[in-house]
């Protein structure tokens, strides 16, 4: 067999083998890869081949130059490629997150801004009687924050819209405080390994404290 | 000086074909007699793009709650393997076979497996301009991208301190016509923010704006007294 066709053979297995296997452990990029690093070998090679093989000068300048801007086109395509592998998501992701902040701000510190305000306005002995006094629909009993998008959903069987996101309460009676913990089942924070109040690892969770002082949160992960 | 008449002319072929089978296609494909998808996943010279399509499915999924799509054995990704052993293995081959098999001839004519690779390598470098297109048009989203985070980080930093005016009166009773925004004493905003209004203690309205981005803009009413104590107007 011709020492070419002997090379484009072995070239086109290993880049199918290759490509299978990476493939099969979900590694899409490397499986990529590995066909790009047998495609350009097989190119080097076949340059190296043509020198004798190319009527002149000329031509093989020719080929040689066509042949490494082909390679160097496709090994600036990979790298930027992979490079913004991720950008879609992580985008996507980020705005889910900014969503989700947007919204238990909208929701949860509204409210309770709102139990602040009774409480100093009508001179309340307790935050935490105040709020329960105001929202109770909001306190299921077990720990388990109802938000008022539960409620409506509540009040409207047929029209169910999961957020994406858990909430939960403590209720201090000493320290006359409450919190609120929102976890999203979506949204990423900043620490992967991060146990969640859920008993989730590494999502967004924000919490929200109420005492007589003000309405503050903080961004857990 | 023949050799290189006839060699201009041989890649003059080519070129024509190429311009041919295009025609062709663009034309078969608006007369619908040829998915575009079909056509464009078979000879894609640019793999990548298919990776890409395969992640923002994935990632549009995850930010609607679906779990993340997996990398399946299909016609996209064995697609990928198969424009890679087309253009970079196949096309460069059957050129080098053909020199090589034009060499052994007296008259050094090519066959027409030389046409055939020359135009599988002409097909491969012409997505070169596309593929410049595609970066410009990233980083020009990426800014974009970039803009529009801003943004959201200053309507969410405008709530948090439209809150805090909130409370301020709530709590301190300190909202009145000398009302600034030193007395809040914020440390680390990172927007510019100026009050535009204050009727008494029920309604103040106030303007953010960015120093990075002189069009961004955001206004909110606040009331402290009200059930919804805070309103993005703009």
């Amino acid at each position: 067999m011709l020492k070419e066709n002997k090379l484009l053979i072995q070239s086109i297995v290993i880049a199918i083998v290759s490509f299978m296997v990476a493939l099969y452990f979900q590694k899409i990029w490397l499986a990529l890869f590995l066909a790009l690093i047998t495609a350009v070998a097989f190119i080097g090679r076949l340059l190296s081949m043509s020198k004798s093989t190319l009527p002149n000068k000329a031509s093989y300048r020719f080929i040689y130059s066509l042949f490494v801007i082909m390679v160097v086109f496709h090994a600036i395509s990979f790298a930027h490629n992979y490079g913004r592998k991720d950008f879609q998501k992580d985008l996507l992701l980020n705005i889910r997150k900014t969503i989700e902040k947007g919204i238990s701000k909208a929701e949860i510190q509204q409210k309770l801004v709102y139990v602040l305000q009774i409480y100093h306005t009508q001179e309340k002995e307790s935050i935490v009687e105040t709020a329960k006094e105001i929202m109770p629909e909001n306190f299921s009993g077990d720990g388990i924050y109802i938000t008022e998008l539960e409620i409506r959903e509540a009040d409207k069987p047929g029209e169910k819209t999961d957020d994406n996101m858990n909430h939960f309460y403590t209720i201090d009676e000493q320290q006359d405080e409450i919190r609120v913990y929102a976890v999203s089942d979506i949204a990423l924070g900043e620490n992967p390994n991060y146990k969640n109040y859920d008993g989730q690892t590494g999502r967004f969770e924000i919490m929200f404290v109420l005492n007589k002082e003000g309405v503050d949160y903080e961004v857990l992960n | 000086m023949k050799y290189l008449t006839n060699h201009v002319t041989e890649w003059l072929i080519v070129i024509l074909l190429f311009v041919l089978i295009t025609l062709i296609f663009t034309f078969s494909m608006d007369s619908h007699r040829i998915t575009p998808s079909i056509f464009s996943y078979i000879f894609n010279p640019y793999p990548y793009s298919i990776i890409i399509s395969i992640d923002a499915i994935s990632a549009i999924g995850i930010f609607n709650g679906d779990e993340p799509l997996t990398y399946q054995f299909d016609g996209k990704t064995l697609s990928m393997l198969l424009n890679v052993i087309l253009y970079l293995i196949l096309g460069p081959y059957l050129l080098f076979k053909g020199y090589k098999k034009a060499k052994e001839t007296a008259d050094n004519k090519k066959p027409w497996y030389w046409f055939l690779g020359g135009l599988i390598v002409l097909f491969s470098v012409s997505s070169m301009p596309i593929v410049i297109s595609q970066l410009i048009i990233f980083e020009n989203s990426k800014e974009q991208s970039m803009a529009s985070e801003n943004l959201d980080k200053m309507r969410s930093e405008l709530f948090d301190v439209s809150f805090e005016i909130a409370q301020y009166e709530i709590v301190h009773d300190g909202i009145n016509q000398s009302f600034t925004m030193d007395d809040l004493e914020l440390k680390n905003l990172e927007y510019n923010y100026s009050i535009d209004a204050i009727e008494s203690d029920t309604l103040v309205r106030i303007t953010a704006t960015s120093s990075a981005y002189e069009d961004h803009k955001a206004v909110a009413e606040i009331k402290p007294y009200n059930r919804q104590q805070i309103k993005l107007i703009r």
